[in-house]
């Protein structure tokens, strides 16, 4: 047997179609709720801003790219040419000095930023450690700088006469060419561009593994150490693996943030005030990173298909790279 | 702008000029953006010589009806008219300004290394690059090796390198080898004799090293002029001297006027673009308040170019640089100019560090260039070698 349908004034007042339930028809509204799906439209319709930026400002660009990567297309004209950009783009040296620069760049950036960005984390979490936010605060500060005033102030450190050498020199070294603008060379180029970056984003990571460290129970180390683990044990055996999650973000956002690089490098070399100013990336194109070249062969060459051509092989190698990562972290776990 | 729409505006009542300043680095991209967009394009754009050629393409041809600017040419320096002339007698900009390359000294610096110092004495025993070399020499020996007579040597490759024309492209033949050998060959003899400062034009370190006399001169367009008595060193009034550049004439800079083919006043665009390049009221206006010089003539004659310039300790340098523009050899602009001169810069910098042979390295860029301009815009060019 169902419940009595509502009778009476109480339920008459109240309204059609939205009382069930004599006890709350007191509370019921007086006019009708909106059905299931009227509420699901007015969500959606909520929602729909940022979805219909996203599809005319982010996917649309996006997919528009990959067709732009199968045509000549220039101001001047758009042509379809299939797999042509494609074939030119692997015999292209500019092309490979990109890709191996970029790729060169992701794996020091990486190494060095990840692992001191972990020790400071670890150090930080340290429970006797005074001013902690101070010093968080510190370590993030270069991350929140805008990249034009980093690339402006390093440019003044890195100058052949400048800052660094001035200090390198007064302990007896021989001035560095750093951005290869004195001798022409590129041996420093890319340490000097990795350098900045780890300085820009090292402090970030400091913050996202310091919220996973906090994530981890303290019982865990409480139980660890009455069973009579070193502190060395306590960091390999529990606090790495139980970062695991957390490294694998940060690892990731890493790959694709250092891939990307691009305003970095820019500033230093190829910036108005850049010192290899109109030589693509400076000395032997030592800062060329694969999205510089994106940018100049579209919007100072005018070869946006060519351009679009280079930003799909990005889009790819950041695919291989990701998934590559994911199968590394989580080879032997189920997620 | 400021000064000379005002102008315009008043001999075209109901006319209104919609002026927008565009940062330097950024005028090229935003332009190309809109040509590729069809979009937001201007009815009249003023465009750099370093990126006229990427243009050549997007504006009207001058030299047709109803424009028939060719009636002008007579009044124009004649290779500023002509490098935007294409070989198939197209012409889509005018020119405004011809930026006449001249080198900026130091006076109290080639004195106290006893050097002349004297403009003429200067333009004499300055001469050829032989002799820049040499007195550049002297200066570091004089000084202890504190001062450099240039502030690298790639200034020196791009100085030499326009005086020969500065040309990337004519006809479809690549020429920076016959065009660039001898500078580079220059600018590397240079180097090993050690007279640079080790410090790139425009970098943070440049203006610093100008206003305290580290580096004694700046071989550039003479409007640097502007730039170093508003930017660069405005607190070294009388400190600079300016004379003709070793080895001669060049252009370097200055600014071209194109009426889109894609503008939508046309009428209007070209009755603007005349005012502004013909107009001798408006060019001299323009000449009192900035030191761009028209290239245009018949502006030539007012006596404002044989004035005295203040910053330059009364020196009257226009008449100086109004001479030399006529002396500056015939060259052209093509559509791949920018990735040419990049492509260029890098090689140059690589033979200048001593990494490859001059002729080796300018082969490098030719032949990057024809790859690249095969490849991502079907332009077929070929490379010509030897001088």
């Amino acid at each position: 047997m169902s419940a009595p349908l509502p009778v009476g004034e109480a339920a008459r007042s109240a309204g059609e179609g939205c009382v069930r339930d004599q006890t709350f028809a007191k509370y019921a509204p007086l006019t009708p709720t909106l059905s299931q799906r009227e509420r699901e439209l007015w969500a959606y319709a909520f929602i729909a801003p940022f979805y219909v930026s996203f599809l005319v400002f982010g996917v649309f660009p996006i997919l528009f790219s990959f067709y732009l990567a199968l045509t000549r297309w220039t101001p001047y004209q758009s042509v379809f040419i299939g797999a042509g950009n494609f074939v030119n783009l692997l015999q292209d040296n500019l092309v490979h000095t990109a890709l191996f620069n970029s790729l060169w760049l992701m794996v020091v950036i990486g190494v060095v930023q990840i692992s001191l960005a972990l020790v400071i984390a670890v150090a930080l979490n340290a429970r006797k450690l005074r001013g902690r936010e101070a010093f968080r605060g510190i370590f993030f500060l270069p991350y929140i700088t805008s990249p034009v005033v980093l690339g402006l102030v390093w440019g003044v450190i890195f100058a052949y006469t400048g800052l660094l050498n001035y200090l390198l020199g007064s302990i007896g070294i021989e001035p560095v060419d750093w951005l290869g603008y004195a001798s022409g060379s590129a041996t420093w180029i890319k340490p000097a561009i990795a350098l900045v970056t780890v300085w820009q984003f090292f402090g970030w990571n400091v913050l996202l593994f310091a919220a996973g460290l906090q994530a981890i129970p303290s019982e865990i180390f409480e139980a660890a150490r009455i069973d009579g683990a070193t502190d060395w044990d306590v960091l390999v055996r529990i606090t790495l693996p139980l970062l695991r999650r957390v490294s694998f973000f940060v690892v990731s956002i890493t790959i694709i943030g250092s891939i990307q690089l691009f305003d970095a490098p820019l500033m230093l070399l190829g910036g108005v005030a850049g010192a290899g100013s109109g030589t693509l990336g400076g000395a032997e194109s030592g800062g060329l990173t694969l999205a510089m070249l994106v940018y100049e062969t579209a919007f100072s060459y005018g070869q946006f298909g060519y351009a679009a051509a280079i930003s799909v092989l990005m889009f790819g190698v950041l695919v291989v790279l990701t998934v590559a990562n994911r199968r590394l972290f989580f080879r032997n776990l189920e997620d | 702008m400021e000064t000379v729409i005002p102008l315009f505006e008043q001999t075209h009542p109901g006319v209104k000029v919609n002026f927008v300043e565009q940062p330097f680095g950024d005028m090229s991209k935003k332009y190309l953006a809109a040509l590729a967009a069809k979009q937001g394009v201007p009815d009249v754009i003023g465009l750099d010589t370093s990126m006229v050629g990427q243009f050549l393409d997007a504006g009207e041809n001058l030299i047709a009806e109803p424009y028939s600017a060719g009636e002008l040419k007579k009044d124009f320096v004649d290779w500023k008219f002509n490098a935007t002339t294409t070989s198939s007698g197209q012409m889509t900009a005018m020119p405004w300004d011809v930026a006449t390359g001249v080198m900026f000294y130091r006076p109290d610096v080639f004195k106290s290394a006893g050097l002349p110092s004297e403009p003429d004495q200067v333009a004499r025993s300055l001469a050829t690059w032989d002799d820049f070399i040499k007195a550049g020499q002297v200066i570091k020996d004089k000084s202890g090796g504190q001062t450099a007579i240039v502030g690298n040597e790639h200034d020196i490759f791009n100085a030499g390198f326009w005086q020969n024309g500065g040309t990337v492209v004519q006809d479809s033949k690549i020429v920076l080898v016959p065009e660039g050998l001898q500078p580079l060959q220059t600018a590397v003899k240079a180097k090993n004799a050690a007279i640079g400062g080790n410090v790139p034009a425009w970098s943070e370190r440049w203006a610093p090293a100008l206003q305290s006399g580290k580096i004694a001169t700046v071989i550039m367009g003479g409007w640097m002029l502007g730039n170093l008595q508003n930017l660069i060193d405005p607190d070294g009034a009388g400190n600079w001297r300016v004379t003709s550049a070793p080895g001669g004439a060049f252009s370097n800079g200055g600014t071209y006027i194109q009426i889109p083919q894609l503008a939508e006043h046309k009428q209007l665009a070209w009755e603007f673009t005349r005012f502004l390049t013909t107009d001798t009221e408006a060019l001299n206006t323009v000449f009192q308040k900035t030191g761009i010089v028209p290239a245009y003539k018949p502006a030539w004659d007012s006596p404002i170019y044989d004035q005295p310039v203040a910053y330059l300790g009364g020196q009257p340098a226009f008449r100086l640089m109004v001479n030399l523009a006529q002396q500056v050899k015939p060259l052209a602009y093509s559509a791949v100019d920018a990735l040419g001169t990049d492509l260029l810069n890098a090689q140059v910098d690589l033979a200048i560090g001593g990494k490859a042979a001059p002729d080796q390295a300018l082969q490098t860029a030719a032949m990057q260039l024809q790859e690249r301009a095969q490849r991502a815009t079907d332009l077929k060019l070929s490379v010509a070698t030897g001088s």
